[in-house]
């Protein structure tokens, strides 16, 4: 298998990434760019690598690039796990419209959350959601926002978020009268960090 | 504990993931003006829970809008 040193000379390019809008949201949703980031760390640099951080520091309403090279006008920053290595990347908003529109309903997902707000959970994984998606679910309900709009800005992960135990989430911090921070939890372990921001 | 000081703090601040300027960051500078948006606020304001175990209360955020107000707020609520 090549070594990392392979992967990051050959594959650190910019890429474009191709995002639809979900529903009735004019922003690219963070479970999409998380998708995307993992199919690219799985594609390009190896097939158990995993998205370790994100940070998203506004919405992006355009569609995105990858960059491995610091960018100034960056709308966020991610992390690549390759083993004992990280690759740190930008995400920079482009020119390019989003051109496409998916549908996309929380509410099956809702239904099946455990708890509420200070801690929310799922008793199994729900069909039909990816792990991410069924986090984003699951902070809403903890931070007591579950009828208003909230976006991931950060997440950090000390393993790869699967979906094959449930999750839950428990609210750590609520700060600036916008910000919940959460973490997040499977199989009773501690898998990692969450952030979420109220639309201002 | 031993009183924290400006350039621990400015450290700590330096290792988070964030878009401060830390050649503009003096002690006494707002964190606005080296370029720190909000999600970077709160990120310094998680990273010294973690770190401290100090919640910095909303009410109190405008004492603590620089390194010098910082590290003077933190050494109060550890006394």
């Amino acid at each position: 298998m090549p070594s990392v040193e392979v992967f990051r000379d050959e594959e650190l390019v910019p890429l474009e990434l191709r995002l639809p809008y979900r529903r009735d949201r004019n922003y690219l949703h963070s479970a999409d760019i998380f998708q995307a980031l993992t199919n690219v760390a799985q594609d390009h640099f190896a097939p158990d690598a995993y998205i370790e951080s994100l940070v998203l520091r506004r919405q992006a309403v355009r569609q995105i690039r990858i960059s491995f090279q610091a960018e100034a006008q960056m709308i966020g920053t991610f992390g690549i796990r390759v083993g004992r290595e990280q690759v740190r990347g930008w995400l920079v908003e482009t020119d390019a419209e989003v051109l496409t529109r998916v549908p996309y309903d929380e509410c099956w997902a809702v239904a099946a959350v455990v708890g509420g707000p200070g801690f929310a959970q799922f008793m199994e994984p729900v069909a039909g959601y990816t792990a991410f998606e069924q986090l984003l679910v699951l902070m809403k309900v903890a931070g007591g926002q579950g009828q208003h709009d909230a976006w991931l800005c950060k997440i950090t992960l000390s393993s790869p978020l699967f979906n094959t135990k449930p999750l839950a989430v428990r609210l750590r911090l609520r700060a600036l009268q916008r910000f919940f921070s959460f973490e997040i939890l499977q199989d009773e372990c501690l898998l990692g960090e969450a952030s979420a921001s109220l639309r201002s | 504990m031993p009183p924290i000081t400006p350039a621990q703090m400015r450290v700590f601040i330096a290792r988070m993931d964030s878009v401060i300027d830390m050649d503009k960051l003096q002690d006494t500078t707002p964190f606005t003006e080296a370029g720190a948006d909000s999600l970077d606020f709160f990120n310094i304001i998680s990273e010294i829970q973690t770190a401290t175990g100090v919640y910095i209360e909303d009410e109190d955020i405008e004492q603590v809008n620089t390194l010098a107000g910082l590290v003077a707020y933190l050494n109060r609520r550890m006394m």
